[in-house]
């Protein structure tokens, strides 16, 4: 037999519901099918109802700590690459404020620092420094900064898995 | 909480900033809510799993990894009846990764509990414990979700992750399989006589 018997769903309902009609029960009698369908899941009904019973999950008490300290974990997680988006941010915008700040003094207090630093820079033209090599060092900041944020973000996330 | 469990250690959701983010019940409401669900969902979920994986220790801890997954999956349940399929269809997935990892490992199975007493009942309950240990992964779980749990097509379906439409053959084979098996050891109808 390749196929379910078309009555079977009925009659399982009807078994299961203990309303067998005597047409039913005719049917029942010579159709090896359902006669199976119905035997197979009263012994299943049942022994899914001992098993219930039987069963011993651990109890709430048990399982709610371990709930606790996987979703905590979850969360850590989660923070973490939250930071992470906000300090490279962070970073991003103090670097940007350093090289805004640094093109717009450079102009005006070069000279003055120049001068200060003349002897670090030995030979070099002083005028230079006001206008290509300005964005030298405007660039040399930022990667600087990006740096430092990234070596921070690496040791505070391995603080964070220490801990 | 305290009222209701007195000297239990804290719950998940109680003292923890993180616990909204983590999908955790956030009120009293919610508290009693999932307090409802686990007693409702722990029993036959664990009697699912120890059907089908056949050992305590791994029923209990992929009971607890279905329950931490549904919270972390942060999916709100409508009513009660779909947290509880959503839980056996986590389940059902975890005992799928289970069965992968055995068939790597290569380990045998573990064997049936055997009962202490040869009686008439507890003979049967062996004889069917034996059976379904016989028949595939597939097929008793199929079985034990449509019989002893009573779930319809279509909620098996969602919870195997297989067409709704094969459910009905594919249980079909499944009783016939687990019959024959229940006839070679003289089980039959007769046995409900």
């Amino acid at each position: 037999m390749n196929d379910p018997c078309s009555m079977q769903e009925r009659i399982l309902l009807a078994s299961r519901d203990g309303n067998l009609s005597a047409a039913d029960r005719e049917h029942l009698a010579t159709c090896a099918d359902c006669t199976d369908a119905v035997f197979v899941d009263t012994l299943l009904r049942e022994e899914g109802k001992q098993a219930r019973f039987e069963a011993a999950p651990a109890p709430l008490e048990t399982v709610a700590p371990v709930l606790w300290q996987g979703l905590s974990e979850v969360s850590a997680r989660r923070a973490r690459v939250l930071t992470l988006i906000l300090r490279l941010s962070g970073a991003g915008l103090s670097t940007l404020g350093i090289v805004v700040a640094g093109l717009w003094a450079l102009p005006r207090y070069g000279a003055a620092a120049l001068a200060w630093l003349q002897p670090a820079f030995g030979a070099l033209d002083p005028t230079l420094l006001l206008t290509r090599q300005e964005s030298v060092w405007g660039l040399v900041a930022a990667v600087a900064g990006l740096g430092l944020a990234m070596l921070t973000h690496g040791l505070w996330a391995s603080w964070a898995e220490a801990d | 909480v305290s009222t209701v469990l007195t000297g239990s250690p804290p719950l998940p959701w109680i003292a923890t900033a993180d616990r909204a983010a983590a999908g955790a019940p956030h009120s009293s409401h919610d508290e009693a809510a999932f307090q409802r669900l686990y007693a409702a969902t722990s029993r036959p979920l664990w009697a699912y799993l120890m059907r089908s994986l056949r050992n305590a220790a791994e029923a209990d801890e992929l009971l607890q990894e279905t329950y931490f997954r549904y919270f972390r999956s942060g999916k709100r349940t409508e009513t009660e009846e779909h947290a509880r399929n959503y839980l056996f269809r986590i389940a059902a997935n975890l005992i799928r990764d289970e069965f992968r990892r055995r068939r790597v490992r290569t380990q045998t199975p573990a064997p049936p509990e055997e009962p202490s007493e040869p009686e008439r009942a507890v003979r049967l309950r062996r004889d069917l414990g034996e059976a379904l240990a016989e028949t595939g992964d597939r097929d008793r779980q199929l079985l034990w979700l449509a019989h002893a749990e009573g779930f319809s097509h279509r909620e098996i379906a969602a919870i195997l992750g297989l067409k709704e439409a094969s459910i009905r053959l594919m249980l079909f084979r499944a009783r016939q399989r687990l019959a024959a098996r229940l006839r070679e050891r003289g089980l039959g109808p007769e046995v409900l006589q």
